[in-house]
């Protein structure tokens, strides 16, 4: 087992629930499930786990982020990466921003 | 505590009113439950003395409480309305037949002449057979399309003017929505009109535009009023599961929604710009159609074309073609313009309180 | 915000899905995914402002059609702060400085002035220290507007109740409810209630999160044509995108403002005649909205609404946001564009007398008595409840109106809200341009009257 670094950032009124942080490098296990690689699945159970500060409900929606939240994996769209499924990779960025809020 | 009905003031209040939150009594609930639907018929013309009126009949609550409902009507504000009980076999094992039971003991207790029409007398196919068919997948298609033209069909054969269905305001409130939600612009702009009359079809209205379901249910409740509450076996709650779930959520949130809804779809008004499908007649059938065949005749074209290789041995062929649907004479009658559609009038409106 | 990377290629080497090209260059990879349509950056930014453009083109096309002067309109940017209205601030701010139709140099409109209302009076304001537990908005708004040089007005909702907020711009009277009546008040001077205590104690009487919000939004829309009315501006630009148009179609639909739907939704509208409201943003989803911002970094602020934080059951507004439907945002953003007002409806919102039947005899509320039922039948009893209710209530005079006739003044759906105002132990202030409608109205309803009957009059100026 290894230790990943990702940068997540949180924008758009998603920081509310992270205790107003916007940004924050975390390390975590290349295999949260072993044998299987970390993919986005796990990694959003692991923040809603341990970085999460209020109202699970506005932030997932059954195994995945609740509709409304656009994903980028490395200023990529994650629809294009594989959602869920997505493997971690050391060094990725990745933005939850929530579009719900303010016209 | 007791608590008092918040209309007449005496007696006990025993139920809270769906649409208004009030708490009221069984009495003054009875009153205004059938005042709005008396006031709706009158407001909107519907009838006119002496029509004949056919009551879509499934054996179900909301058909069930229409039949009650507008034969006491028609006794206490003297409508002079000849009524019949019309229904549908779409043949259904373990379902319809089940509740045409219902519809026939509905005809001895409120005396009104029955008329059952059935899909394999009309489309020479059963639902049952349908199914075998084409499966769980499309059936309520089928169903929806065939009953609508079987309706006006039966209509017919009781020379009608008019048939009255039970369509409350929920479901009314929830085509709204699901018009929106499709981008159904032809029917959004139809489906809050309370009597549709196609050129030369038999009238089509719905009483129940304003009631809502719950108090419908609570109605037959009190008045023990017999109907036959089983879902069809092919579609378990199936359609509509979407929109009437919102409406429910809705309904909670602000019980005035369902009636706001309605209104809202009634301002409703497409730009002129926007084209709009064209009424015809179906080329085979002579039902109406925006196409040159109608629904029913193309999902019949295509049931048959699929029938060499299923051979069912207790239809024949030939019956597949629905027979030729003559449209009613505008002209004939009753019809005429000196007939006024009834009005309220003073001398019956006394309050029947039990 | 980090810094854009460019095409991270050798990062998603190991990814599963194909990787799939823009369907636009189709030479670069795709890197955003809009309804079924990959694009790369590039590409998505041109689609992204492309359409933007053509809707600022085709209202400024029609409006220039009918006076043909040139020189552009003065506008307004009703600017929340949010995301959407962040991309419009910006968007609007590139067409301004360069537009490709015209080869002078010349601005597409003579000024442009952002105009934001801040709400921060809605989130726990603490009366007793005179202090909201959550900062203005105003100072980070005007961050953001000083990048461009433009005239920026700052606005705070409570001071709707300002008495330059109305037609007349100097009218101070307000319209005070209770049980039984509706009357226009003159405010003391001096011991004048601060803005704030006036609006959160209107607020706080609304019993329901749904009533409430309709207020808020009719506040500040008002608020809004108001000062851009006052600034001479001939149009507001307002930053509604596509997926906020299909919720707002589905929730005002529900709260029966069917017929006031192309007000709320429409990209152009001229509902208040002088001010013409226009939806440049009208054809985006929030998504791509999101993404643009992220990678022209533009920032934009948190703006919440009342019920953000709460349960998805707390008000008509919230379910629908909560709610994914099985059609796309834009089947039901188009459904909404193809509608209209129904000139019989608007007509009866406006003058609601038989709206108001209309809802007394669908829902009846009471029963005639049975020694009354003989001569009346169910309309007449009707207004006979009426009169019973209000013929004791104290003597009627200038100043005054009954509740009934208030209400008769209102649209079926904020007669709706009203139900939901708490008028039982309180006396409720509407702000002034409520009043000054009030009295407009009846001004015009008398004038109306001694018009029917002048001939009748023995003296022409005869005071009525």
């Amino acid at each position: 087992m290894s230790l990943i670094k990702v940068k997540l950032s949180f924008s758009g009124g998603m920081e509310l629930l992270f205790n107003n942080i916007k940004q924050k490098h975390i390390e975590i296990s290349s295999t949260i499930n072993p044998p299987n690689a970390t993919t986005m699945k796990d990694l959003i159970l692991w923040i809603r786990e341990n970085l999460l500060k209020e109202r699970p409900e506005l932030f997932m929606s059954g195994d995945t982020v609740r509709p409304g939240i656009l994903v980028l994996i490395n200023e990529t769209d994650w629809e294009l990466e594989g959602e869920l499924e997505y493997e971690i990779k050391d060094g990725d960025d990745i933005v939850f921003i929530s579009t719900l809020h303010g016209g | 505590m007791v608590r008092h009905c918040v209309i007449c003031n005496k007696e006990r209040a025993a139920v809270k009113r769906p649409k208004t939150g009030q708490k009221v009594c069984r009495e003054c609930f009875y009153y205004v439950f059938e005042t709005e639907i008396h006031n709706t018929i009158i407001d909107n013309k519907l009838f006119k003395k002496n029509d004949k009126v056919a009551i879509a009949a499934s054996g179900g609550k909301d058909s069930t409480v229409l039949a009650h409902v507008m034969k006491l009507l028609n006794e206490r504000y003297q409508y002079g309305l000849e009524m019949f009980l019309l229904s549908i076999d779409e043949g259904i094992t373990g379902y319809r037949d089940d509740s045409l039971e219902t519809v026939k003991r509905n005809q001895q207790q409120y005396e009104l002449p029955l008329k059952i029409v059935s899909y394999s007398e009309l489309y020479g196919w059963s639902m049952d057979q349908i199914v075998k068919e084409v499966g769980l997948k499309n059936n309520c298609t089928f169903c929806g399309v065939f009953r609508r033209q079987a309706l006006d069909r039966g209509a017919v054969m009781l020379d009608v003017d008019h048939i009255v269905t039970g369509h409350n305001a929920d479901d009314i409130a929830e085509t709204v929505l699901m018009n929106i939600l499709r981008g159904d612009i032809a029917r959004l702009q139809r489906c809050t009109e309370i009597c549709t009359t196609g050129d030369g079809c038999v009238r089509r209205s719905k009483p129940f535009k304003y009631t809502y379901e719950k108090e419908i249910v609570m109605y037959a409740y009190f008045k023990k009023l017999d109907y036959f509450s089983t879902e069809c076996i092919y579609s378990p709650n199936a359609y509509r599961g979407h929109a009437r779930t919102f409406l429910k959520d809705l309904e909670v949130i602000r019980p005035s929604a369902i009636i706001d809804i309605i209104h809202s779809g009634e301002a409703f008004e497409v730009k002129k710009e926007v084209k709009l499908p064209t009424q015809g007649v179906c080329k085979r059938c002579g039902y109406m159609s925006s196409n040159e065949l109608c629904k029913a005749c193309v999902l019949l074209e295509g049931l048959n074309r699929g029938l060499p290789k299923k051979v069912h041995g207790d239809m024949p062929r030939d019956t597949a073609i629905i027979p030729h649907f003559n449209r009613i004479q505008v002209s004939k009658g009753n019809y005429d313009d000196s007939n006024k559609p009834i009005e309220e009038s003073k001398s019956n409106n006394k309050i029947d309180q039990g | 915000m980090c810094s854009v990377q460019e095409t991270s290629l050798d990062l998603n080497v190991n990814i599963k899905p194909a990787t799939k090209d823009c369907i636009k260059c189709k030479t670069t990879k795709a890197t955003v995914l809009i309804r079924h349509s990959t694009y790369c950056k590039k590409c998505f930014q041109h689609v992204f402002v492309g359409k933007f453009r053509k809707n600022v083109e085709k209202s400024r096309i029609s409006s220039n059609s009918t006076k043909l002067n040139g020189c552009g309109e003065k506008v307004m940017i009703g600017f929340s702060g949010g995301p959407s209205s962040r991309t419009m601030l910006q968007l609007i701010n590139e067409y301004n400085e360069t537009h490709p139709h015209e080869t002078s140099k010349k601005c597409a409109y003579s000024e442009i002035i952002v105009c934001h209302i801040d709400e921060s009076v809605l989130f726990n304001y603490d009366s007793t220290s005179s202090t909201f537990s959550q900062e203005s908005t105003i100072l980070q708004v005007e961050k953001i507007v000083q990048k461009y040089n433009y005239p920026f007005i700052g606005l705070y909702l409570q001071d709707i109740f300002n008495p330059d907020v109305t037609k007349s711009g100097c009218y101070s009277n307000v319209l005070e409810l209770a049980v039984d009546d509706a009357k226009i008040l003159q405010l003391e001077e001096g011991s004048v209630v601060a803005p704030t205590e006036k609006l959160l104690h209107l607020l706080n009487n609304v019993s329901k999160s749904t009533a409430k919000e309709d207020f808020i939004w009719y506040l500040k829309l008002c608020y809004l044509i108001f000062t851009a009315r006052k600034n001479g501006c001939k149009r507001l630009f307002l930053g509604d995108c596509s997926s906020r148009l299909s919720i707002k179609i589905i929730s005002q639909t529900s709260k029966g403002r069917g017929f006031s739907l192309p007000l709320e939704t429409s990209g152009e509208i001229d509902w208040f005649e002088d001010v013409i409201i226009t939806r440049p943003m009208k054809d985006m989803l929030s998504k791509e909205i999101g993404i643009y911002n992220q990678l022209n970094g533009l920032e934009s602020i948190y703006v919440p609404s009342m019920t953000s934080m709460m349960h998805p059951k707390a008000s008509i507004e919230r379910l629908t946001e909560d709610k994914e439907f099985p059609s796309t945002v834009s089947t039901i953003a188009r459904t909404g564009a193809k509608l209209t007002p129904s000139d019989s409806i608007v007509k009866e919102n406006r003058c609601v007398e038989n709206n108001k039947i209309w809802q007394d005899r669908i829902t009846v509320m009471t029963i005639p008595s049975l020694h009354k039922s003989e001569e009346c039948n169910g309309q007449q009893s009707s207004s006979n409840k009426t009169t019973s209710r209000y013929d004791n209530c104290n003597t009627i005079n200038d100043e005054s109106t009954t509740n009934v006739e208030f209400m008769d003044l209102l649209c079926y759906a904020c007669r709706v809200n009203m139900l939901y105002v708490n008028v039982i132990n309180q006396r409720i202030i509407l702000p002034p341009y409520v009043a000054e409608g009030v009295e407009e109205q009846k001004n015009n309803n008398r004038k109306q009257m001694k018009k029917q009957i002048e001939n009748y009059l023995l003296c022409d100026d005869e005071e009525l």
